[in-house]
């Protein structure tokens, strides 16, 4: 590693220091460790109290067993030159994840696998005498359409007898959360946006019905836990305070018991019977296909594609089974539900479903407003998909469609949008309750709108359905 | 004053506050729960060891 370096590779380093590097903003609170950025290579540093860390990680068969499982990323060490302070002793290279969601874009089904996960990841820790040392959803991410744990200093070694310093995080990021969205409503994954730091279990329990008191599993780790949460306890009991392996494992075994018991949401999405209904015949239907798989076949060198308004994600499916990585972006959560079902089921590793509102897209959020990222800030992408959407934002949410032309422009180098005209059954449907005050909903001012900001490359009738595939250009 | 001799017991260099609440009521629960566990656990080690022993001495 000392070997004396010739000038040519003293410049070489000199050259690397001198381009920037860029921490990533939600890594900042370990002092073992951090993220950054350098030259689009994504780097974690290692620091002086996380260099044993990741030696035991190592030593113990923890990172064999983890990576080669799936359960967490492979990295590669990295010459320490590439480091960003001094203080590091170790540089790491993290396989890269090609898209970051956040646990409050997630369905019940993605945080429930999330959960699982990180238990997972802690039972098979303690076997080897280590232990998670935090248990944040934001340490979980999905590659290849799977959960995996990114945060390699988050094992460190396992001491007997030491509490588990992360159930409480683990109980307001995954299960109180996860309850809420079982037994209440799965909208209420929003509360996840305001409270960064997982649900106060106070308040999962002041909401949740009595009858969770019932289970065993929530009525310990949320109800007595929520009232326990915020006390302050006496010098002795703290000193004393000491759970063997065992305890542990139990604790554990518990926690995962609970979680599988949790009845995924209910309800059929509102859209469910979309496709079923007299929005296209099947030959219209095809017909969409078609021209959605040529269009996108068109677009050179596309590597991600975003579907906004996927539903349980079918144009999505197309999208990546044409090598894409996608994005499916849907407001209804039981779409996003049954989207994600279908993924895992057929293991499809590049479409990754997630709930948006795109009428109040997840801005930048946390520590100076920087710790987690805006829909916008992570594209843009470069094809997106605005496919039977135009009308529930000119419409349903009257948006001029400038204004829609222009936040696509931000999002997409590329657009596939769908024209849907007033006299289709769907816009109808919108209008049935309301004054028609959009008399600049047509086709030529949709055009207009487009061609300020795009170039307007195709333009495919679907067959007689009325409604018109374009595919566009940024750059109009 | 509370956290420092928390630290002086459990030189754990976790960053995260593990809440003192929290920390104490899992001693409790964890406790509770290690019981059933462990004879959970055994139990279904019996089963498993008596399972093998039907097989090999059946059929």
């Amino acid at each position: 590693m000392a070997e004396p370096q010739s000038l040519v590779q003293q410049e070489d380093e000199e050259q690397r220091r001198l381009s920037e590097a860029v921490r990533i903003g939600g890594s900042f609170r370990d002092p073992a460790g951090f993220v950054y950025e350098r030259d689009g290579e994504l780097l974690r540093q290692v620091n002086a109290t996380g260099i044993a860390e990741l030696r035991a990680l190592h030593d113990s068969g923890l990172y064999a067993e983890l990576s080669g499982a799936g359960l967490l990323v492979a990295h590669e060490e990295m010459p320490l030159a590439d480091a960003d302070t001094d203080e590091a002793e170790a540089v790491l290279k993290p396989e890269r994840v090609p898209f970051i969601s956040y646990p409050y874009e997630w369905c019940f089904g993605q945080l429930r696998d999330a959960a699982l996960a990180t238990l997972e990841i802690q039972k098979r820790a303690l076997a080897r005498g280590m232990v998670l040392k935090d248990a944040s959803a934001y340490n979980i991410q999905f590659l290849r359409g799977k959960p995996i744990l990114i945060d390699s200093l988050s094992l460190e070694p396992y001491k007997e007898g030491e509490p588990w310093v992360a159930y409480r995080q683990f109980c307001r990021h995954f299960l109180a959360p996860l309850a809420l969205m079982s037994w209440i409503d799965p909208q209420l994954a929003m509360l996840q946006r305001t409270s960064l730091d997982g649900v106060p279990l106070a308040l999962a329990s002041k909401l949740l019905p009595f009858k969770t008191k019932l289970s065993g599993g929530l009525l310990m780790h949320l109800h007595m836990h929520g009232k326990r949460e915020d006390q302050t306890a006496t010098e002795t009991r703290q000193n004393s305070a000491r759970v063997s392996k065992t305890a542990l494992q139990a604790l554990v075994d518990s926690l995962e018991k609970t979680i599988q018991g949790l009845a995924p949401p209910g309800g059929k999405t509102e859209w469910a019977d979309y496709y079923q209904d007299n929005s296209y015949t099947p030959e219209q239907m095809e017909r969409k296909r078609q021209l959605a798989g040529e269009m996108l076949d068109s677009i050179p060198a596309a590597k991600t594609a975003w579907d906004l308004g996927a539903n349980t994600g079918e144009f999505a499916r197309i999208a990546a089974a044409k090598g894409l990585q996608t994005v499916a972006w849907d407001i209804d959560s039981a779409a996003v539900e049954q989207g994600y079902a279908i993924v895992r089921r057929e293991q499809i590793p590049n479409v990754l479903p997630l709930r948006q509102d795109l009428m109040n897209p997840s801005g930048n959020l946390g520590w100076a407003e920087h710790e987690r990222d805006s829909v916008s800030a992570r594209g843009p992408a470069d094809v997106v998909m605005a496919l039977a959407l135009v009308h529930h934002l000119a419409i349903a949410n009257n948006v001029p469609l400038p204004q829609i032309a222009e936040y696509l422009s931000h999002l997409g180098r590329w657009v596939l949008i769908e024209w849907v005209p007033k006299e289709d059954v769907q816009v109808r449907r919108l209008l049935a309750s309301r004054k028609d005050v959009f008399a600049h909903y047509d086709q030529p001012s949709f055009e207009a709108a487009l061609s300020a900001f795009f170039e307007v490359c195709q333009v495919e009738p679907i067959l007689d359905s009325g409604r018109t595939l374009y595919l566009l250009r940024k750059g109009g | 004053m509370l956290f420092s001799f928390f630290e002086s017991n459990h030189p754990s260099l976790a960053y995260l506050d593990g809440g003192t609440g929290s920390m104490v009521f899992q001693v409790a629960v964890a406790g509770i729960l290690s019981t059933g566990y462990v004879i959970r656990t055994r139990w279904q080690s019996l089963k498993a060891l008596f399972n093998k022993k039907t097989k090999n001495s059946g059929a």
